[in-house]
């Protein structure tokens, strides 16, 4: 393959001291990088700064690169702990979500609420609260489960590329997500910006 | 929802809205949304959330990243360079102290008369650079370990030897039954005398294959043959392995020392018709070796069977565990071990797949060379030792010759060196009189 060879000759250039070879290389991933720092960090300012960290930290890691996963995958993941470092060594007073204990949504006592037929997530995504609320429940997950949901809802990543990219294995992976989005839901129904599940009951019917 | 069941299907759902789990959890969710009004509203609700999530735009890359990423870049590289720099200058005091001594040693001799030391260095370096240049066009030789005839390392155990005979029952083949069975019988025996004494107590190819009751094999035969023209033989080579439904694997041209061309080629036969695809090989010219190796994989074969058949129980097992998982920490580990087992399963099959490709795909390794280069020296020792010596011989005589060449380019310069030295001589002598005066 053409681009495989080409970022191949890159990664040799810029491993030689090539500086301008690196950044052709790593071009590409800028706007990513960039986006999955300001999700993780939630400034922009302290997003670019984090990137550019991450690129200088995977310039300097470059010669240890060797192959054995694709470079993309390398790469995010010099970029993603560079992150969880960050947040770690700069954790902020701000209450972090505990996932860890199961998510009660336990609704006996919740009446019967009609769906809401007429809602639209793309509409309601296009909110500057609904917007402000994602970002604002995503910066308060534990540092994992943050990664975890930005790496799959906003990057895009699949299941098998975050596996991948952090070395947890598959079941770490679903249930940070999982564990995730149950909460990013709780904060958007709580705030009136989603509708409540539709239909409750009582007992379990299939129980 | 007091079911425990609602409580793992729910911690499920996002992982099956994703489609991430493997096809009989997902079954097995989506039937009971199917049932549970309650657990397929949550589901709705996580669509939404993700659908949220997903639709959240993305931000635009500041301007300037890039540019300021470049010069942080081009600083980093200038500081790697910068170390890379240092540790090499600091590698080379290593070796200057040896020179630097051997250089002030001269000097010491020369100290009262610096234009000698002078003329000394450039003579040095003169006569350094016309070795070197002289050494570098003539090519030094050394004289390797082929005169001990250890050109080739020792060829793979010899496990079968080939007989002639297994190829006459086959019929289809007699159109080339004459040549082959004119060749002198410890022709095919393989190489050397390892082939001929394994070979008369192993059985013919042929029932090799498919006579030994239940076992299987992998079967690979190394042939060297010499022939008119490398590049027809090849092409009938592959022409004859394609007709018995097999094909190329490799090819690779070289050129040996004598500047012959030689072709080898690995070729893919079926098990079943390696013998009739053999006999026709060898008739493409003159076969200079040949040595069958047999590999029984009979046990591996029945190892992965039966692990695969392991892992399959071990699936089913599995499988009715989903339904019936406790808690959330129960279900997330049967999940990871049901896709564990699978991925074993799959590298274990992969590897059957190949073993059975083997067994039942033979592997041809053809050398075709021209006629008349013998692989290896049938020579026997004393034959050998008086080669070598010979060579050796001749060896040294070249070197002399070399040697005598060398002086002989040596002696311009040296001449050329010696008037300038002199002239310069005189001409500080003179000057020192004058002072004198
Ligand atoms: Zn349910």
């Amino acid at each position: 393959m053409n681009d495989r060879a080409r970022e191949a000759e890159l990664i040799a250039r810029a491993v030689s001291g090539d500086g301008d070879a690196f950044a052709e290389l790593v071009q590409p991933f800028e706007a990513k990088v960039y986006n999955l720092a300001c999700r993780m960090c939630g400034s922009r300012e302290d997003a670019y700064d984090l990137a550019q960290e991450a690129f200088l930290k995977v310039y300097r890691a470059l010669g240890r690169f060797k192959g054995d996963s694709s470079f993309s995958t390398w790469l995010y993941r010099v970029v993603s702990n560079t992150c969880l470092d960050q947040i770690r060594r700069t954790r902020r007073s701000r209450a972090v979500l505990s996932l860890d204990a199961p998510v009660d949504t336990e609704g006996g006592s919740l009446r019967r609420e009609p769906a809401d037929a007429s809602f639209d997530p793309e509409d309601a995504a296009l909110r500057a609260e609904v917007q402000r609320e994602v970002r604002a429940v995503v910066l308060q997950l534990a540092p994992d489960h943050r990664l975890a949901i930005v790496l799959r809802d906003f990057e895009d990543f699949s299941y098998e590329e975050i596996a991948d990219t952090l070395g947890w294995n598959p079941g770490t992976v679903k249930s940070r997500i999982s564990r995730a989005r149950a909460a990013l839901r709780d904060r958007l129904v709580e705030r009136e910006l989603l509708p409540r599940p539709g239909v409750y009951s009582a007992k379990g019917v299939d129980a | 929802m007091a079911s425990p069941r609602c409580a793992n299907v729910r911690e499920l759902l996002s992982a099956h809205l994703d489609g991430a789990l493997d096809p009989h959890t997902r079954l097995f969710i989506d039937q009971h949304l199917s049932s549970c009004a309650s657990c397929a509203a949550e589901a709705e609700s996580l669509k939404a959330t993700v659908a949220i999530a997903h639709a959240v735009p993305r931000l635009e890359l500041p301007e300037d990243f890039h540019a300021a990423l470049v010069q942080r870049a081009r600083a980093e590289a200038a500081t790697v360079a910068a170390q890379a720099r240092h540790r090499r200058s600091a590698r080379v005091p290593g070796l200057t102290p040896g020179f630097g001594a051997f250089l002030s040693g001269i000097g010491g001799s020369f100290r009262r008369k610096p234009w000698q030391a002078i003329a000394a260095t450039a003579a040095a370096l003169v006569l350094v650079v016309w070795t070197g240049a002289f050494a570098y066009l003539m090519g030094v030789n050394v004289p390797g370990f082929d005169l001990l005839g250890l050109k080739k390392s020792d060829q793979q155990t010899l496990i079968g030897g080939l007989d002639d005979r297994a190829t006459g029952s086959t019929p289809g083949s007699e159109g080339t039954g004459n040549t082959v069975g004119s060749q002198p019988p410890d022709m095919t025996l393989g190489v050397g005398g390892a082939g001929g004494k394994t070979g008369s107590g192993a059985t013919d190819l042929g029932s090799l294959t498919q006579g030994a009751a239940g076992r299987q094999f992998i079967l690979s035969v190394y042939l060297t043959i010499g022939c008119d023209k490398v590049s027809v033989a090849k092409d009938r080579a592959v022409a004859l392995a394609e007709g018995a439904g097999g094909f190329m694997e490799s090819l690779n041209y070289w050129t040996d020392a004598n500047g012959l061309t030689v072709a080898s080629l690995v070729l893919r036969v079926p098990a079943t018709l390696l013998t009739p695809v053999l006999k026709e090989l060898r008739s493409l010219g003159e076969i200079v070796t040949e040595q069958a190796a047999r590999a029984d994989v009979t046990a591996q074969h029945i190892d992965l069977t039966a692990r695969v058949g392991n892992l399959r129980l071990q699936e089913q097992r599995l499988l009715a565990l989903i339904g019936r998982a406790e808690n959330l920490t129960d279900l997330f580990a049967i999940e990871n071990e049901l896709s564990r087992v699978r991925t074993e399963i799959e590298s274990y099959e992969s590897q059957l797949r190949a073993l059975d490709e083997q067994i039942s795909l033979s592997t041809v390794s053809l050398t075709l060379q021209p006629k008349g280069i013998g692989l290896f020296p049938e020579a026997s020792l004393w034959q050998r030792i008086v080669e070598a010596f010979m060579r050796s011989l001749k060896w040294l005589g070249q070197l002399g010759g070399q040697i005598v060449i060398l002086a002989a380019t040596l002696v311009g310069p040296l001449v050329l060196l010696a008037l300038l030295g002199y002239g310069l001589y005189r001409l500080v002598q003179a000057r020192r009189r004058r002072m004198g005066a």
